[in-house]
């Protein structure tokens, strides 16, 4: 028979029924007491949230045997783990995953304000009894998660640029596990933001809005590289709670494109995209529904991220490799009617930003391509354009590794879409564009900004 | 039955009204033991607490009661946090009296009243306290200290036994 292992437990330790702590001092005097969070760290070690200086801290560092008693909240199957403990965790992505979770339990709890963490205690689990059996009902139906990830898998595949993989991935998520609102964000090349380039369910897309590390559980999932889930609403983690977060530390933050998400959350969850040492992004799901996302639903999209994220580099490098070999696939150049008004292009070179007739529409490095671009068309009347030339611009100043030029032009295209349809950005071959311009176009800079 | 003179009249109250009660004690190696028990009450004549609890559900805490009279016991109301810990040294092992199923009962109807809002519903309160009368044992222990629990300022307060 084979022995029963923390992965067997796993809806006991989410937290829906407090555990139970059982230490004992040098005295030989036993103390019981609740512990809100028994985390799961892997398949051999817990982590106990530690919230209190208190007689069972003081036992622990005394005698670091302990014992735990945990009930499954459904079926209310009963397990006495032996514990052993191991060592405190004050930062890093442990013990920021554990303060999400413990911020959510302590919401629904009415304790936010005593609730709060100090410490994951991790233990070794030395052995697992079953107190009584499974007499409940079987736990509720998950989703048959290994064939959704065959089908998700193969999906993204099957994606030949960045946009659609971006669009295949939500648009699967929302088919087959009916999750209803989310979005995808990438890295910014600083390593200190996010920004949005996909979203779904949203009344408007948000794309393009920008998030600073440790700003909610996107930014929390960013700067750890760990997945943040949440199954209550709390404030600590609500972005309309936040002002903004990082707004004030970063004057070039993206601040005119609102964020899209929900503004009463009960469910969040944020998925790191990172491949080897690189973090790509993070995914981002949330719902008006408790308990949207149990731990099988974490579990199977950290699967998933890997293959995003490697499929996002592949396609990265692809990209590259391929720019200077495709053939500009035949396409008719718009050619702007005359007779409308042209539209007034302004810009501003402090934070590359862009309004098209007194309307925002762009900032930072998408900005300062759209400017450049619109510079050539009217100097060289050309509006065809390449990736390569975009990156040996020293104009536009892109990093030589991982420019994330296709992100950026991704961007620029979907705001250009929402904002400003007399301006199109058409891919026109693999690494080539062309600019679709509907009306003539007048452009001003401030001092600094003549492209 | 006389009250408990050894803590206040609410907290005696409390502790009998049919909440989560979970036991600990330890093997000579210092070992901690724990489990749930169903019921809490005094004795008649107030001095001792008496717990009763599953024997099959608890062999490893029976075994170490037995062998060193060590006994922490945390009563705590779900829907508040409200929480006590009392503990005592002097823990034995003895069969069920008459009246004691009655006291689970009263103790299980309680419970399922508290938990309900919480989202967990009678079934699962039932099946929580499903057993086999011929299992369920009572320990009796003198309480030589009793804490304050509940999380937040307060805890781990020394509130008994009162003189």
């Amino acid at each position: 028979m084979n022995r029963l292992t923390l992965d067997h437990i796993r809806p006991c330790l989410e937290g829906a029924v407090p555990g139970t702590l059982a230490t004992c001092d040098a005295d030989g005097t036993p103390n019981v007491s609740y512990v809100s969070q028994v985390h799961y760290v892997d398949g051999e070690h817990v982590a106990l949230s530690f919230q209190f200086f208190n007689k069972t801290r003081r036992n622990m560092q005394q005698n670091p045997q302990l014992t735990a008693y945990l009930i499954d909240p459904v079926t209310t199957a009963r397990y006495r783990l032996a514990l052993l403990y191991v060592r405190t965790e004050t930062d890093g992505a442990l013990f920021e995953n554990m303060k999400a979770r413990l911020a959510s339990i302590a919401s629904h709890t009415g304790m936010s304000d005593v609730f709060v963490l100090k410490g994951a205690d991790v233990c070794r689990v030395l052995n697992i009894e079953t107190i009584v059996c499974e007499v409940g009902p079987p736990a509720a139906n998950s989703l048959p998660w290994t064939s959704l990830l065959r089908t998700l898998c193969q999906r993204l595949a099957a994606q030949y640029d960045l946009a659609s993989l971006l669009e295949t991935t939500l648009d699967s998520l929302h088919e087959l596990t009916g999750v209803q609102q989310g979005m995808l964000l990438m890295a910014d090349e600083a390593g200190q933001k996010l920004y949005a380039l996909a979203s779904m369910g949203y009344p408007d897309s948000g794309v393009g809005t920008e998030i600073p590390y440790d700003c909610g559980v996107i930014g929390v999932a960013a700067r750890y590289r760990t997945p943040i889930r949440i199954n209550h609403m709390s404030s600590d983690y609500l972005y309309s709670e936040a002002s903004r977060c990082g707004a004030n530390a970063d004057p070039l933050l993206e601040t005119g494109i609102p964020f899209p998400g929900l503004s009463a959350p009960q469910s969040q969850l944020a998925i790191p995209l990172v491949n080897g040492q690189r973090l790509q992004g993070v995914l981002f799901l949330e719902s008006e529904q408790e308990l949207a996302f149990d731990y099988q639903f974490e579990d199977a999209l950290m699967v998933l991220s890997h293959q995003l994220a490697q499929t996002m580099a592949s396609l990265h490098n692809l990209e590259k490799s391929l720019e200077n070999s495709s053939t500009v696939q035949p396409g008719t150049a718009t050619i702007p009617d005359p007779n409308l008004p042209p539209l007034q292009v302004r810009y501003f070179s402090a934070n590359h930003s862009v309004f098209i007739d007194d309307t925002y529409l762009i900032k930072g490095v998408a900005g300062r391509i759209l400017w450049r671009l619109l510079n050539i068309a009217q100097c060289e009347d050309r509006l065809v354009f390449s990736n390569r030339e975009l990156r040996l611009d020293s104009s536009l100043g892109l990093p030589e590794i991982d420019d994330n030029l296709e992100a950026r032009l991704i961007l620029l295209r979907r705001r250009l879409q929402e904002q400003c349809p007399a301006v199109q950005i058409c891919k026109s071959g693999r690494g080539r564009f062309r600019l679709e311009l509907q009306r003539p176009f007048v452009l001003s800079a401030d001092s600094a900004g003549q492209g | 039955m006389s009250a408990p003179t050894w803590l206040s009249t609410d907290d005696a109250q409390f502790l009998t009204r049919g909440l989560s009660i979970s036991l600990a004690s330890r093997d000579l190696r210092h070992v901690p033991s724990l489990t749930r028990a169903f019921a809490c009450r005094y004795s008649d004549d107030g001095r001792q607490l008496i717990l009763i609890l599953s024997r099959s559900q608890s062999s490893d805490l029976l075994r170490d009661v037995a062998a060193c009279g060590e006994l922490a016991v945390v009563v705590t109301e779900p829907s508040t946090h409200r929480t006590l810990q009392v503990k005592g040294s002097d823990a034995i092992i003895t069969d069920l009296v008459a009246d004691d199923l009655a006291v689970v009962d009263q103790s299980r109807a309680h419970f399922g009243t508290d938990i309900l809002p919480l989202g967990f519903d009678s079934d699962f309160n039932q099946r929580l306290f499903a057993f086999d009368p011929g299992d369920l044992c009572r320990i009796l222990m003198t309480p030589t200290d009793v804490f304050q629990q509940t999380p937040g300022p307060g805890a781990g307060e020394r509130i008994g036994p009162q003189s």
